[in-house]
C-alpha cells in the first residue's frame, strides 16, 4: 500500500481551502429573495392573465384592488374588493384522473385512511400540480346526507407539495370571512361565506395548465407535510371534525 | 464516504425548510473537500474558490431535489464538479482555445512540495498517465474520496471507478517499476 500512501501525501501540495460559509449564506439569502420576488411576480402575472383563458372578468387594474395577501405554505390567498364573475365552465370540478385508494396512498407517500366522519368516498382523483401531487376524495350529496344529515357535496383533498411552491391560489371577496388559527399544532385557514375562486397551478408551469373554479366554505390545514383541504358548505365545526378524522398509519 | 452504518444526517432536510444554521454547518463541514475537488478540475485556486461557493449556492437552491436519507457529500460533489467544469469550459472559450472535453483534469502533481517516494518519480509518473487514470487516482487518493463520491465527481459508474482505479494503479506501478 506504499504507492497509495504516497499518492495520498500529494494532497499536502493542494492549497488551503478558504472559509466559504459566510459568503455562501449571504449569496443564498440574496438568491432566495430574488427567487421569491420572481415567484410572487409570476403568480400575480398568471392570475392577471387568467382572464381570457377562463372567462373571468378580471379588470386590468386587478392588482390595485388586492386588499390583502396571506396564505399557507403552498397556498396564496388574495382578498379583492369584488371577486370576478365566473363562467359556467369554472363551476365544474376539475379534479384530475380517477384513481384507487392504494394509488392515492402511493401518490401521497402516506398510508392515510378516509375521514371517519364521512367514511369511504364516492370517488378518488389525483391531480399533478406544478410541484406536488393533489389527491381528492369526492363525496356526493347523497353520501354526505346519509352520514351527516345534510345534502351537500364535500371534497376532501390532500396535497403534498414542495415546500416553497405556491400551488394553489385563492381569490376571496370582502364577503368571505378568513380566519387563521392553529389546529393540532399546524397552521389552518378557514374561508367561509361568499364562494371564492380557486386557482390550481398544474404540472407544466404554464398558464395553459392553470384552471379555476368556485369553492364554498373551505378549511385549509397544514398537517405536517400534507396540506389538507375540506371543502363543502358545512359549518366550521364539521369541516374541522372531518379534517381531524383523517388518520394515517 | 462509502457504506458504513451512520445515523441519517437531518441537516439537508432542515436546510430545505429554511434553516440557515443547518446549511452553514453543512458548508463548514464540506467546504474543504468542495474546494479541493474544484481545484483538481480547474487547476486554479481562484476558480476553485468561486466554483465551490457557487456550487454551495446551487446546492441550496436544489435541496428540494435532494433525496431524503441520501448521503449529502457525493450529491454536493457532483454539483461542485459540474460547476468547476463549466468554469474550465468558459475559461477556455475566453482564451479562444478550441473547446475540449470539460471533464479533463487540470490538476497536475506539483513539481515542488513535500517529499514523496522516489524523489519526484511519482509526480513524473503520475503526470505522464492518461487523464482518466490521473483523475481517478487523484479523486481516490489525493482527495481521499470514496468510490461513490469519485463516481459522482467524474460522472461515471461506481463499478467503472473500481476497475479504472485498479488499472491506473497497475500502470503507475509499471511506470515506477514497482511490483504490485
Amino acid at each position: 500500500m506504499t504507492l497509495e500512501r504516497d499518492l495520498r501525501e500529494l494532497a499536502a501540495g493542494l492549497p488551503d481551502a478558504p472559509d466559504l460559509s459566510s459568503r455562501v449564506l449571504v449569496a443564498v439569502r440574496e438568491r432566495s429573495a430574488r427567487r421569491r420576488r420572481r415567484r410572487v411576480a409570476a403568480l400575480a402575472f398568471a392570475v392577471f392573465l387568467l382572464a381570457p383563458a377562463t372567462a373571468l372578468a378580471f379588470s386590468p387594474d386587478l392588482r390595485d384592488r388586492v386588499l390583502e395577501t396571506f396564505g399557507l405554505r403552498n397556498v396564496k390567498v388574495e382578498r379583492v374588493r369584488h371577486i370576478p364573475t365566473v363562467s359556467p365552465a369554472a363551476r365544474s370540478l376539475q379534479l384530475g384522473s380517477r384513481i384507487s385508494l392504494t394509488q392515492a396512498r402511493s401518490a401521497l407517500q402516506v398510508r392515510f385512511h378516509s375521514p371517519k366522519a364521512l367514511g369511504a368516498p364516492d370517488a378518488i382523483f389525483q391531480d399533478t400540480l406544478q410541484a406536488g401531487v393533489d389527491v381528492t376524495l369526492l363525496y356526493e350529496p347523497g353520501t354526505v346526507a346519509a352520514r351527516l344529515g345534510v345534502r351537500r357535496r364535500v371534497l376532501v383533498s390532500m396535497l403534498r407539495g414542495t415546500l416553497d411552491k405556491q400551488l394553489i391560489g385563492k381569490t376571496i371577496g370582502t364577503a368571505t370571512s378568513a380566519r387563521q388559527f392553529r389546529l393540532d399544532g399546524g397552521q389552518a385557514l378557514l374561508l367561509t361565506g361568499q364562494p371564492h375562486i380557486v386557482v390550481i397551478f398544474r404540472h407544466g408551469g404554464t398558464i395553459e395548465t392553470t384552471s379555476t373554479r368556485l369553492a364554498g366554505n373551505t378549511l385549509l390545514w397544514q398537517r405536517r407535510a400534507l396540506l389538507v383541504r375540506v371543502e363543502g358548505n358545512l359549518p366550521e365545526a364539521q369541516l374541522i371534525a372531518i379534517a381531524r378524522s383523517i388518520t394515517t398509519g | 464516504m462509502d457504506g458504513g452504518e451512520q445515523a441519517p444526517d437531518d441537516r439537508p432536510v432542515l436546510a430545505r425548510r429554511g434553516d440557515a444554521r443547518a446549511y452553514e454547518s453543512l458548508v463548514q463541514e464540506h467546504q474543504a473537500i468542495a474546494f479541493r475537488t474544484a481545484y483538481l478540475i480547474t487547476g486554479s485556486a481562484a476558480d476553485a474558490e468561486e466554483a465551490a461557493q457557487e456550487a454551495f449556492v446551487r446546492a441550496w437552491l436544489a435541496l428540494k431535489r435532494f433525496r431524503q436519507g441520501a448521503d449529502f457529500r457525493p450529491w454536493l460533489l457532483a454539483i461542485v464538479a459540474n460547476e468547476a467544469r463549466n468554469r474550465v469550459r468558459n475559461r477556455r472559450r475566453r482564451e479562444g482555445l478550441a473547446e475540449r472535453a470539460a471533464r479533463e483534469l487540470a490538476w497536475q502533481p506539483p513539481s515542488e512540495g513535500p517529499a514523496v517516494a522516489g524523489d519526484g518519480q511519482l509526480r513524473e509518473a503520475l503526470a505522464a498517465l492518461p487523464e482518466r487514470d490521473r483523475s481517478v487516482l487523484a479523486c481516490r487518493f489525493v482527495l481521499d474520496l470514496g468510490e461513490e463520491e469519485t463516481a459522482a465527481v467524474l460522472g461515471i459508474a461506481r463499478g467503472t471507478v473500481k476497475s479504472r482505479t485498479a488499472r491506473a494503479l497497475e500502470r503507475l506501478r509499471a511506470a515506477l517499476g514497482v511490483e504490485s
